[in-house]
């Protein structure tokens, strides 16, 4: 192709996804945070089986989407799996066993978040809306 | 009328079952103001959607009043950051258009015209979804002639 004019806004995958805990292989697309002027991150982990994700509470001072969704992109409601995720300074605990958004508006503590059944693969995915 | 000779060709009314269609998207899980009503909204909608098969968006060319995300991303990491298939998007009014084959994340500040999206080749099916800083959909239409 010719000079681009449009191809700065595209971000591409590149490299090897990271490997945290056992079970959770994560990556998240490279660029500038705050990308066209838009800030975000989005983090996709690909998770095989149970885990420790995130161990204690957090909050911050942006947005936050937690989405869990099954690794069939044609059966994407069956998750296949459970999670245990802490809300709010109680650390209310909420099990979630179906294809889930979890919305976290900013200054709500969320975390620890515990992977603890795995029937078959599943995407969690984490969008960001700021910077880290 | 007495029994018609020709009636036979004039078919009133008709229709026949549609011929079967290929599957080419299935529902992920979305977002928008109304499920966020329980605890007051945040100026954001998304969804994903599985593509299973080749096709052309339905949404005509269009832009948006405010910034918007469009991600491409593999089922798996197995490959990683093969995508599994391949999809042309054009963008800008000059319908300049690009070829995605790997995970992909195309960041679209307001005003920035987008579509048509060709998912032309699924190898192995994949994510496709939206993000965008509004809290609907429909509300950020800046073709007042296009109805989302």
């Amino acid at each position: 192709m010719a000079e681009s004019k449009y191809g700065k806004y595209i971000l591409k995958g590149a490299g090897k996804p990271e490997t945290g805990p056992a079970g959770v292989t994560s990556a998240v697309i490279e660029g500038l945070k705050d990308s066209a002027g838009i800030q975000h991150r989005l983090y996709w982990h690909y998770i095989s089986e149970p885990a420790a994700v995130v161990e204690e509470p957090r909050s911050h001072d942006y947005d936050e989407f937690l989405v869990f969704i099954g690794a069939n992109p044609a059966e994407a409601l069956d998750l296949g799996g459970e999670i245990e995720l802490s809300i709010g300074e109680e650390g209310e605990k909420q099990v979630i066993d179906t294809a889930s958004i979890v919305c976290v508006p900013k200054g709500l503590t969320h975390c620890p978040l515990n992977i603890t059944k795995v029937g078959k693969p599943f995407l969690f995915c984490n969008i960001t809306l700021g910077h880290e | 009328m007495a029994e018609s000779k020709y009636g036979k060709y004039v078919l009133r009314e008709p229709r026949s079952e549609p011929p079967p269609r290929r599957t080419t998207t299935a529902p992920g899980v979305s977002i928008s103001e109304a499920l966020m009503s329980g605890f007051g909204k945040i100026d954001c909608n998304f969804n994903f959607v599985g593509v299973l098969a080749p096709h052309v968006l339905a949404d005509p060319p269009h832009e948006h009043n405010c910034d918007e995300i469009l991600f491409f991303i593999p089922a798996d990491a197995e490959n990683w950051p093969e995508l599994g298939g391949e999809a042309e998007v054009a963008l800008g009014e000059e319908w300049e258009k690009h070829t995605i084959t790997t995970a992909a994340v195309i960041c679209l500040p307001k005003g920035v015209q987008h579509a048509p999206i060709f998912m032309k080749r699924v190898d192995k099916p994949f994510y496709f979804g939206h993000i965008l800083l509004a809290s609907s959909y429909g509300s950020s239409a800046i073709d007042a002639g296009v109805t989302f």
